[in-house]
């Protein structure tokens, strides 16, 4: 059986993942460019060097929410497996309402940096002058989902463990190397597959 | 003053909690609120928002996203497999054979990755299937791999070098310059262990076999191309001031895709899946680096940098001491953390004791990023153990880490040889940039 929580949430945040690796896709060739253009035509865009923070502000907290989906935040699991079924779920509980609380405390004073830079009415120093609450309202966004979803774990979590399930630990253990290395070998072959059904020449095996 | 007993309990706790499995990035969040929470009172914790904007909206720090992009993109590429039988057509004659090819195969690999992980998945999946039925030491086949893949973060580029940087305000392209030498060596030392390894023991090699026509071979050449077009134009145009080190993984990151383009690789669910891989990576390391900048902020308000810097001078250890005192710190370190959460989590501490015993930021990085890959190899927690063991699908991860033992002894020697000759790192970056 499935985690019902990540059902849901799962796809909005792969879906909000694959949006921001287009951003990146797109922030290389505008950076290849003015790095063609500065060199060789004399032109460039500036400031594109925020807009790379910016990217990779908004792709770091949207992409928060997709590893939080996932269970892909780092810890440490080699103690953790060793200890008794009770402790480990008491620890694993403990784990995502922590996470909550970072999380949601996150969103607050994230939401305070926002609401200062449209007070004071915050321009970047470039020569763009961006109003600084563009790329940070879409940054909040990114932590709100977060959020969002660390809340959605540690409630569901909660229940768990007052239920006394035995799907709390694998529902909200720590991904292992393992699982992680199943995951990925998982869509590994069925890329192969499907590169197989296309008969490319290209992959050899 | 901050007392220096206080800042080894926080770093015990610091540990303590982590060893509970609790999230990383919540560990370092916490501890840096309960600093500034006893020690500075309650608005600095309120500082968190600013310090995660700035970390988060951080232009070196873009490199990051970039570089595991590109690294992405030529896992899925299909050029590796042709790289790899080209090299071994030139390397198989060396006593060992095949193992040589699996260290140059990650050393070339490396020079266009930034992760040791990304290099063990592409490198292992193309090597493991290589070397059925030839006959070579199962343990020796996977412990080249696992270890010759940690060359990734060495040779440049390198995402622990882009964050050391970024939190130590260290010049990257210096540290990239820095990582070239060593990344040569530890190559050299590696395939130097393979002929020793099978001149004593020659049933671990495969039987002897004839090459390929000469004809052949140099046609295979051109298969070595797409690596080192990329190296070049990613350190060609940081070294002629072209480009950063963040506009350059751009351009790696055009680069690559236009070689999937040629290969036939590229697709729009390739890239999607590339897409998500890079931005959960990403967001993972984030996450953890906006925790480690604040853990930083309020350590450097605490004034724990100078506390610290003022007991190692009290204590009067030199430079040989306190790196053999970390040496062995960061060996068990390595054995439970993840390495680049290892590296991160330790900066803010260590990175001021070394300014104070004025030991150069550069060749520590190097250092750092040495222990790091050593961190990758060292069981029970050795990503790339797991991932080679993952591609193998067999036997015992106990083969894989035995294997690996040859090599870890000589990434020490590598360690030696950095604290004898401090130039190994310094020269290239001193006369590339000053």
């Amino acid at each position: 059986m499935d985690n019902p929580i990540s059902r849901i949430v799962e796809p909005v945040a792969r879906w909000a993942a694959i949006a921001c690796g287009w951003g990146v896709l797109v922030l290389s060739v505008a950076i290849t460019i003015e790095i063609l253009g500065r060199k060789l035509f004399a032109f460039s865009f500036h400031g594109i060097d925020d807009i790379g923070g910016y990217t990779l502000a908004i792709t770091a907290t949207i992409g928060a929410s997709y590893t939080m989906a996932m269970r892909g935040h780092t810890r440490v699991d080699v103690f953790l497996v060793r200890m008794p079924d009770g402790l480990q779920r008491l620890l694993n509980l403990l784990a995502m309402l922590t996470m909550a609380v970072f999380a949601v405390f996150a969103t607050w004073r994230g939401s305070v940096v926002l609401m200062e830079s449209i007070e004071f009415q915050s321009v970047a120093t470039n020569p763009l002058q961006t109003p600084l609450w563009q790329p940070q309202s879409l940054w909040l966004i990114g932590i709100g989902l977060f959020a969002t979803i660390a809340v959605a774990y540690a409630v569901h979590a909660v229940r768990l463990y007052a239920r006394g399930s035995s799907l709390l630990n694998r529902f909200y253990g720590p991904m292992t190397a393992q699982d992680e290395l199943e995951a990925e070998m998982t869509a590994r072959l069925e890329r192969e597959a499907q590169a197989e059904s296309h008969a490319g020449e290209g992959g050899t095996r | 003053m901050i007392d220096i007993t206080i800042a080894g309990i926080g770093f015990g706790l610091l540990l303590g909690f982590m060893a509970i499995g609790l999230h990383v990035a919540f560990v370092m969040f916490a501890l840096s609120m309960l600093g500034a929470m006893l020690y500075l009172g309650w608005p600095a914790t309120l500082e968190f928002g600013t310090q995660y904007w700035g970390a988060t909206n951080n232009f070196v720090l873009v490199a990051i996203p970039l570089f595991v992009l590109l690294g992405e993109l030529l896992v899925r590429g299909g050029f590796t497999d042709r790289m790899y039988r080209s090299l071994a057509d030139w390397l198989n004659p060396l006593p060992g054979g095949l193992l040589h090819t699996n260290i140059g195969a990650s050393a070339m690999f490396a020079a266009v990755s930034g992760s040791s992980v990304a290099t063990a998945a592409t490198i292992g999946t193309v090597a493991i299937p290589a070397f059925k039925g030839r006959g070579y030491d199962p343990r020796l086949v996977l412990g080249s791999i696992a270890a010759g893949a940690t060359l990734g973060i060495l040779i440049p580029p390198s995402i622990n070098m882009i964050i050391y940087g970024a939190m130590t305000n260290t010049s990257v392209g210096r540290l990239y310059a820095a990582g070239v030498i060593p990344g040569l060596l530890l190559t050299a030392l590696f395939m130097l262990i393979i002929v020793v390894a099978c001149w004593w023991k020659p049933q671990f090699a495969g039987a002897v076999e004839a090459p390929a026509p000469l004809g052949i071979r140099l046609r295979r050449l051109v298969d070595l191309v797409p690596p080192v077009i990329i190296f070049v134009v990613v350190m060609g145009s940081i070294y002629l001031g072209w480009a950063t080190p963040t506009e350059s993984a751009a351009l790696g990151v055009v680069m690559s895709l236009a070689i999937c383009a040629a290969y036939r690789t590229l697709s729009l669910n390739m890239l999607h899946e590339c897409f998500v891989t890079t931005v959960s990576v990403t967001a993972m390391i984030m996450l953890i680096a906006a925790s480690a900048f604040f853990l930083n902020f309020v350590l450097g308000l605490m004034g724990v940098p100078q506390a610290l810097s003022e007991f190692v001078a009290k204590l009067g250890t030199s430079q040989g001491q306190i790196i053999i005192v970390l040496t062995i710190f960061y060996l068990i370190l390595g054995c439970f953390l993840d390495a680049l959460a290892m590296m991160i989590g330790t900066i803010p501490i260590v990175v001021p004791l070394i300014v104070a015993l004025k030991i150069d930021p550069v060749w520590f990085g190097i250092y750092l990023v040495v222990m790091a890959e050593l961190a990758l190899i060292t069981p029970p927690v050795g990503m790339n153990l797991y991932v080679v063991q993952g591609i193998r699908k067999e036997g015992l991860i106990t083969d894989v880490v035995v294997g690996t033992l040859p090599f870890l002894f000589m990434m020490l020697l590598l360690v030696l040889l950095l604290y004898l000759w401090p130039d190994l790192a310094l020269w290239l970056p001193r006369v590339s940039f000053d």
